[in-house]
């Protein structure tokens, strides 16, 4: 800041000069570096949930087995704060169902309750439970799952059938493999997997223990390639951080982009509201674990972090630059200010369900028919995310980004072409 | 004042750009009243006789007043869940019929009162329930509750279609009128009112596009004939037709600009609708009328491009966030 001052002093052009001015470059490179940061450690914190679960595959215990769940809740920190990343930028977005696709047929995967029913119309692969059967036939072609690969789960079963549903990989996977299915309900209580379904003695239950053993193995691993993946992206000459940087205004209509999407259609709408209005606990987006409150907590700090263009990493230190916030407030300080008190309640609200869950009311409990309390509280954070939504709007508007989103159509470039 | 009398002066020579009121008063408010009126007829029709087939119609005319006005999303709609009830659609996961059996096997009290209505499932509740209840052939043989059920969730569709039209009537359709005016703390400026007609536009279209074409459609190697909505009521194909006539006439009380590709485009789809025989899509699983089905869809997805580009900058607007911006 300092050298700007005193070039403008020594060019003497000061009052022509917006001397503290904020570049929009400088606020895109310090979101490059921050996507960088969490990238990393997600990346970190995946491999440290990968040893926790080689640790208890080779001496499965109740100590273990809590170990790599505790390593699972940790691991999830870092990464729901880089999803705000993910509507803007086509390459996280095209990439993200890799590791966080959401809510999954986990029949496909393992063994389920008998409620949990059969093959339906939806998706004929509901209940393949590839853990029990290492050959079976999917659209048609035979399939040879005798050996547990990432190939088998990223290629062939991940979103087998073309069904979305149908999610083989990622945090989701790891964790129904961690906790089982929650058979709760609205009620008390989380997944209980018990230990001995990965033993690798007499002790095994369920069967096929050591296939188990090798989906959970070869999931965890697979995360950590698919992050290391993301956080090459971002690091300098990156294809993401090249595709922030390219056009400035394109840049920054990415960044509010993925604050906006996230806020409204997928944390408020997909995975808050729909929830409380089919009082479903298989709404629940970490609901093998009723981690969720967290992982929505995480969401919405993940959004601040973007408008403040700081990031406090898994090792405390920060990262920190330019930030959009002091970006907007040049145009329009009102509707900074206003968007910043926003992100600050649908934050305290987010914590409110956080703070809640660790006094006894988990996620699913609040999704529950009668309870008005559960439903208030997510309701509450519900709006406060779409009145930020609003206000997110309005720096677009106020930023004059219009216009960069609308690119070159057949429609009106060659009509004909359209209409033959 | 001076500024004033300048910017009427400017207002005056310059064509309709946007007309947000003309919007609310020829489009908005009386599909609203069509639908309260639609909705409280069906109520009263099971009132009268809740068998399946003496409700269809009533139903079917309540659903097509729904379509007219469903692209519009915001508002008193979004509030407490409505558009989401009312139109629980795509139910990939089968919550609706689950729900729906549940409540018939434990003959659950909750529903004799509104309140207890109220709190259903949103798969419960709304016109997608209700065509579970009326064409389903697990639920059509109707028992003495699956017909107070039928009661219970029609009556709370007519009084949540009434809450909306009440809502627009007695506040909110003055507040999108009079976007930008000093003290309206909803639509802060003009261009936000246009901003989310044009918003519900494009969302509306992609929606039809995507959703009520696309999921049928799935993919060449794997049609999803039984994706399609409201196949049911054998009424998939007119669900897209009667949505794209509500998107048409929400762009046409919105600006007089010249959009001769938006127009076009329009018509185009209608005749490819018109040409096409059948009604709930079947055809995506032949080859042959795969095409037709998929050409349709491109002609939806025509027009956003075309409205996209013609009307943004022509309004002065670009597209809001929607709630489809999600997964």
């Amino acid at each position: 800041m300092s050298r700007t001052f005193l070039t403008a002093l020594v060019a003497g052009t000061l009052t022509a000069l917006p001397a503290f001015a904020v570049e929009k470059t400088d606020v895109l490179t310090n979101y490059a570096n921050i996507a960088a940061a969490k990238f990393a450690d997600s990346v970190i914190s995946a491999k440290t949930l990968d040893a926790a679960i080689n640790a208890f595959l080779a001496a499965p215990s109740d100590e273990t087995l809590e170990t790599a769940r505790l390593a699972w809740r940790a691991a999830r920190v870092p990464y729901m704060q880089t999803e705000v990343y993910r509507f803007g930028n086509p390459i996280v977005d095209d990439w993200e169902g890799r590791v966080n696709a959401w809510p999954l047929d986990e029949g496909l995967i393992d063994y389920v309750d008998t409620a949990y029913g059969g093959a339906t119309d939806e998706n004929a692969f509901a209940a393949l439970n590839v853990i029990a059967n290492p050959t079976f036939t999917l659209s048609g072609t035979k399939v040879d799952a005798t050996e547990i690969s990432k190939t088998l789960l990223s290629d062939v079963l991940q979103e087998a059938d073309g069904v979305e549903a149908n999610v083989a990989t990622g945090y989701h996977a790891i964790e129904f493999l961690l906790w089982g299915q929650d058979l709760n309900g609205t009620g008390t209580g989380a997944g209980a997997r018990a230990w001995t379904d990965f033993a690798t003695d007499d002790a095994c239950t369920n069967g096929n223990c050591d296939r188990r053993a090798d989906y959970l193995r070869t999931a965890s691993a697979l995360l950590v390639d698919e992050l290391d993946f993301m956080a090459a992206q971002w690091i300098e000459g990156g294809a993401a951080r090249e595709a922030v940087l390219a056009d400035p205004a394109e840049g920054i209509s990415m960044m509010l982009t993925g604050m906006g999407s996230l806020s409204y259609g997928e944390l408020a709408g997909e995975r808050m509201k729909l929830g409380v209005l089919l009082n479903d606990p298989e709404e629940e987006h970490d609901c093998f674990s009723d981690n969720t409150p967290y992982s929505h907590y995480y969401d919405g700090l993940g959004i601040q972090n973007v408008f403040l263009g700081h990031y406090t990493r898994i090792d405390g230190s920060v990262v920190t630059g330019a930030a959009l916030k002091d970006l907007i407030a040049e145009t329009d300080k009102g509707v900074a200010d206003q968007l910043g008190q926003e992100i600050n309640t649908s934050l305290a609200e987010l914590g409110e369900i956080v703070t809640a869950s660790e006094n006894g009311m988990a996620y699913d409990m609040m999704l529950a028919r009668d309870n008005a309390e559960g439903e208030e509280m997510i309701l509450g954070a519900v709006d406060a995310l779409v009145a930020q939504t609003r206000s997110i709007e309005r720096a677009v508007a106020a930023l004059d980004l219009q216009g960069v989103s609308v690119e070159g159509s057949d429609s009106l470039d060659a009509p004909d072409a359209v209409f033959e | 004042m001076k500024h004033a009398i300048a910017l009427i002066a400017a207002l005056w020579a310059a064509p309709v750009v946007a007309d947000v009121a003309r919007s609310v008063d020829t489009y908005i408010l009386p599909s609203y009243a069509a639908l309260a009126e639609s909705t409280a007829r069906l109520r009263d029709q099971a009132g009268v006789d809740c068998a399946p087939a003496a409700v269809r119609p009533a139903w079917n005319a309540a659903f097509d007043d729904w379509l007219h006005v469903s692209p519009i999303h915001f508002g008193p709609v979004e509030q407490d869940g409505r558009a989401v009830i009312i139109a629980f659609w795509p139910d990939g996961r089968s919550a609706g019929p689950r729900a729906l059996a549940r409540l018939i096997a434990e003959e659950d009290p909750i529903i004799s009162t509104a309140e207890g209505t109220a709190k259903l499932s949103a798969a419960a509740r709304g016109f997608y329930a209700l065509e579970h209840l009326l064409f389903d052939a697990q639920f059509v043989d109707t028992t003495a509750y699956s017909c107070d059920l039928i009661r219970a969730v029609t009556a709370d569709l007519a009084h949540m279609s009434a809450d909306i039209e009440d809502a627009w009537m007695t506040g909110y359709a003055e507040s999108l009128r009079s976007a930008g005016a000093t003290g309206n703390e909803t639509f802060l400026s003009e261009r936000e009112g246009i901003q989310i007609l044009f918003t519900s536009l494009l969302a509306g279209l992609e929606f039809t596009a995507d959703t009520r074409l696309g999921r049928p459609l799935g993919s060449f190697e794997n049609p999803r004939p039984k994706r399609a909505e409201s196949w049911r009521s054998g009424r998939s194909l007119r669900n897209v037709s009667l949505s794209l006539q509500g998107l048409q006439a929400l762009k046409n009380t919105l600006s007089d600009l010249e959009t001769p590709v938006t127009d076009a485009g329009f018509e185009r789809a209608f005749t490819l609708i018109a040409q096409l025989d059948d009604p709930v899509l079947a055809g995506v699983a032949d080859p042959q009328s795969r095409l037709k089905i998929e050409v349709l869809q491109q002609a939806v997805k025509s027009i956003k491009e075309a409205a996209e580009v013609e009307l943004s900058a022509l309004l002065g607007v670009e597209a809001g966030f929607n709630a489809a911006d999600g997964d």
